[in-house]
């Protein structure tokens, strides 16, 4: 190369067609161990482990998820605020909540609700169980709001929201109980 | 190599969807139970209560609108049932046909 004149050099580099790309070339060219004859060996995509293999991760990978999981803590502190409540509606039938009392049921309620919402909200799959602890919240809100004192009467839609709430937990456990025993039985197999 | 036979997979898988299903009916038909008993005990006691003058009218429509609005929740605990209820049957499904498939390759591949 030191012996073309650099003009000459440039003229030349200047006609050739520049490669497409490595790929290109490389490609153009017959490898020293490629199998150029009629016959040829089926490619593993074709063979029958492969797709069975292919087949049992399509499955191990769609197991459908639509709800989250059952949450111990969550229907722990539901039970724990049921129990409070039915307590409260008890006492303010027979008269016996006073001022103080039906306050202090007002805050303790809210901020079980709150931390059960907060809580659910760490799970994906979870908004309707969210949506519905913020029902729940604002019929503690609105009673304490209304100012009277949670007396079954005026507490019917409280307890049909927290017996919906516990319907979605008893949901959960039993799609979770469910789920851990076809897990169990896979692994038997 | 044992051949699959598609009949009884159907079958098996229809069985298992239908199984797993059962549980959340039943759950269901025993929550909609208890939710109309606890409004029919709530509008009876809502009625009583005015009756004897323990509440006004002010606090009867307060207590009917938050009967209305509870059926919202009531709404949304029936839908996260169905949700539940279609991700078992569809899981057992999944599971009777990877059964299958460990059974007809003879390998246990799940």
């Amino acid at each position: 190369m030191s012996k073309i004149k650099p003009y000459l050099f440039f003229e030349r580099f200047a006609r050739t067609p520049a490669p497409e790309s490595r790929i290109e070339r490389v490609k153009a060219r017959l490898m020293p161990n490629e199998n150029a004859s009629h016959f040829q060996i089926r490619p593993m995509i074709c063979s029958r482990p492969f797709i069975a293999g292919v087949i049992a991760a399509l499955f191990t990978s769609c197991a459908a998820v639509f709800v989250a999981p059952y949450d111990e803590t969550t229907d722990r502190l539901l039970t724990d605020l049921s129990v409070k409540t039915e307590t409260a509606i008890a006492k303010a039938d027979s008269g016996k909540l006073s001022e103080e009392d039906r306050a202090k049921f007002y805050d303790e309620a809210l901020g079980t609700v709150r931390t059960m919402k907060r809580r659910s909200s760490l799970y994906a799959k979870n908004e309707d169980e969210i949506k519905a602890l913020t029902q729940l919240e604002q019929r503690y809100v609105d009673l304490r709001e209304h100012g009277s004192s949670p007396r079954s009467s005026l507490a019917t839609g409280l307890r049909s929201t927290i017996l919906s709430v516990q319907q979605i937990q008893i949901a959960k456990k039993r799609s979770s109980v469910f789920s851990a025993g076809l897990k169990k039985s896979g692994s038997t197999e | 190599m044992p051949e699959i036979n598609i009949q009884k997979l159907t079958q098996d898988i229809i069985a298992a969807a239908t199984g797993a299903a059962k549980g959340h009916a039943a759950d269901l038909r025993q929550y909609v139970e208890e939710h109309a008993r606890i409004i029919a005990e709530g509008v009876k006691q809502i009625a009583s209560d005015r009756l004897q003058n323990k509440i006004t009218d002010d606090d009867v429509r307060f207590a009917f609108d938050q009967i209305k609005e509870s059926e919202a929740t009531s709404l949304l605990a029936i839908q996260v049932t169905l949700k539940a209820a279609a991700q078992d049957a569809i899981n057992a499904a999944i599971s009777i046909a990877e059964a299958a498939i460990n059974k007809a390759i003879g390998i246990a591949l799940f």
